[in-house]
């Protein structure tokens, strides 16, 4: 996992994040095509099965500002592809819109958020070797009184995944928010681990060490990898 | 369910000048957030009352800083004397001297002490120390072992540079053949091996040397020219009078205090064999407050409390008590719940119970009647610790087990 380019994962975690946002909305809506990113040669990425490739720094402009222009070739070939994947993608910035329906749009941000995740602790050679103490873990995603609204899984070889549907197994840390707002500012803006757990905004329940590690790269990539802006 | 009430406003107020409102270990993070009060206002004996009027019997004895008990009237009446006249000076004052004597004589391969306020502050130096008298860069310790906040050995993440941990080696506790391996690859090169007198990790049972261990280790520094360092920061008067190597029969080299050495005062020491002393005086070591005089006093009278009453041997025999009577009320509801590490500093782990979802229950049980059990941290026992208040926990902990045993049925 270290042979990955470093210099690659800030744009390949905001890709996946690009990803982790519409699976969850293919699952909300039964139609939002999943754009999976695949690492091209040449500090290209493309968002997608067709037509949309980016350069690295045109990706993270685009999520940034809204606005950027990808390839144009890969686009004249595929062009009703490509724009169905533009349109998908400005549709993922109203899920960061604090003022729609929060419940609808957490697991959408979460799982974006998850996915930016997984890529720091699968690949980031700062993490390498913070998690050899742990082996098959999960870790659960909760609002209070409801059911789990994300999951993030440690295989035993060491590698994170990410999902939104109900998680099997038993975690090893759940993690509940006392309600959406908390949740969504935390997942936006991070939040104060230390306060916000001590007030009872964020309970945390089980195998510390293992969320406080995860805490810590979580806030790295949130402060590096950029969020769609509305 | 306790009121914490101030406790939470007390907080939210700190939230807003302090980064996270409490930090370290003491955070409430750290423990059980909504069960645990974040602020105390007394203590006595074994038993503190938090801000919100709630008293609870403690076994936690300020991790470990307390020996003798909360508020220790013969303990508080020496600092009561030297606090008239005064505790930071230009110069020591004269009890400096008479610890280090104390020490010195008290602890059987100690032929000299120095003083600060932290235990970090000494582990960092005693390896400095070592560094200087063997001219080598490494250090080994065991993996997931704690000795300060330190960048070589602190157990966070933020601020961190490779180089923090370049000249650290790891190897797991008890594992013989690997501290063996990591000195052979490594010779000429260690300066120091830095343990604690057993390994108690938090969020992890804690594991006593096997047999053998120690004499081992031994063998292995005077082979290689290493220079064992005690961490006894933490265990440092629950388990011998004469330092903790006493009980597992070894002797190190440099061994470190803090803790319960002031019984709850703030300071630290370092005790070294003779042979040491002039790298010793090569590695600077101040601190402006670090010859308070206040501190210092409370540590002596500390220390002879000890000696006179065999603090040592007593908390061991009440922790004894404390961890087979839990055992057996756990074993009534099913529960497999192992008492683990010295029974003065008894670390509880229920097998099976490897995402500590029930521990930390039976904490929160605890909590509620009043009983502070910490879930990820070993606990304390202090000679304030009586028949009355250990027969209390048990029966409070057998409550907590027969309602973890019912919601189980019904969940």
């Amino acid at each position: 996992m270290t042979e990955f380019p470093q210099e690659r994962i800030v744009p390949w975690a905001a890709a996946r994040s690009i990803f982790g946002a519409t699976a969850v909305m293919g699952e909300l809506d039964g139609m939002t095509q999943k754009l999976e990113p695949v690492l091209l040669s040449g500090d290209r990425i493309s968002i997608g099965k067709n037509g949309l490739v980016f350069k690295q720094d045109s990706l993270l402009r685009a999520i940034k500002s809204g606005f950027s222009m990808p390839e144009l070739f890969p686009m004249l070939m595929n062009p009703f592809s490509a724009i169905k994947a533009i349109i998908t993608l400005k549709r993922i910035s109203r899920f960061y819109d604090p003022n729609l329906n929060l419940r609808e749009s957490l697991p959408v941000i979460l799982r974006a958020g998850l996915e930016t995740v997984t890529v720091y602790l699968n690949h980031h050679s700062r993490f390498n070797d913070m998690f050899s103490d742990f082996s098959d873990e999960l870790i659960t995603f909760n609002l209070a009184g409801s059911e789990p609204i994300g999951w993030l899984r440690r295989s035993t070889e060491g590698l994170f995944t990410a999902g939104s549907e109900s998680a099997v197994g038993n975690p090893s840390v759940e993690l509940t928010f006392l309600n959406k707002e908390i949740a969504f500012e935390g997942l936006l803006r991070g939040i104060d681990q230390l306060g916000a757990t001590a007030s009872g905004e964020m309970m945390i329940q089980g195998r510390l060490p293992l969320m406080d590690k995860i805490g810590y790269v979580s806030r790295i990539a949130q402060k590096e990898v950029p969020q769609p802006r509305l | 369910m306790n009121n914490l009430t101030q406790s939470d406003e007390l907080f939210e107020r700190a939230r807003v000048v302090v980064p996270g409102g409490i930090y370290g270990h003491v955070s409430p993070a750290a423990g059980l957030p909504r069960h645990f009060p974040h602020f105390c206002d007394r203590a006595q004996g074994c038993g503190f009352v938090d801000v919100d009027g709630n008293e609870w019997i403690d076994f936690m004895c300020g991790f470990g800083a307390i020996l003798h008990g909360y508020n220790h009237p013969e303990i508080e009446e020496s600092v009561a004397l030297q606090r008239e006249k005064g505790s930071v000076f230009n110069q020591p004052s004269p009890v400096m001297v008479e610890l280090a004597e104390r020490l010195v004589s008290s602890i059987d391969f100690a032929d000299w002490a120095v003083f600060a306020k932290n235990g970090s502050d000494l582990t960092t130096w005693a390896i400095r120390v070592a560094r200087e008298s063997t001219g080598s860069p490494l250090v080994i310790k065991a993996k997931g072992a704690y000795h300060g906040v330190d960048s070589w050995c602190d157990p966070g993440h933020g601020g961190r540079i490779p180089e923090d941990r370049a000249s650290i080696l790891e190897f797991e506790w008890n594992d013989l053949e690997a501290l063996s391996v990591i000195m052979s690859q490594n010779e000429g090169d260690i300066a120091a091996l830095i343990l604690t007198p057993y390994h108690h990790a938090a969020f992890a049972p804690s594991e006593l040397p096997d047999p053998g261990f120690w004499a081992e280790v031994e063998k292995l520094c005077q082979r290689y020219g290493i220079l064992l360092v005690l961490d006894d920061v933490r265990c440092g008067g629950r388990l011998h009078g004469g330092g903790s190597h006493r009980y597992f029969g070894f002797t190190p080299d440099l061994a470190v205090y803090s803790k319960a050495l002031g019984n709850g005062y703030a300071i630290s020491a370092c005790v070294g064999k003779e042979s040491y002393r002039k790298a010793s005086m090569e590695v600077f070591l101040t601190g402006s407050c670090w010859n308070d005089a206040v501190a210092m006093t409370a540590a002596l009278k500390s220390l002879e409390l000890s000696e006179r009453e065999g603090v040592a041997e007593k908390v061991l025999a009440k922790g004894k008590e404390l961890t087979e009577g839990l055992e057996r009320v756990a074993e009534k509801f099913e529960k497999n719940l192992k008492m683990t590490g010295p029974p003065s500093m008894p670390y509880p782990w229920i097998e099976g119970d490897e995402n500590l979802f029930e521990i930390q229950k039976f904490c929160q049980f605890c909590a509620e009647e009043g009983i502070y059990f910490h879930p990820h941290h070993n606990w304390f026992l202090g000679n304030a610790h009586d028949s009355e208040s250990i027969e209390k926990a048990i029966h409070v902990a057998g409550r907590a087990f027969e309602r973890m045993s019912e919601e189980e049925r019904t969940s």
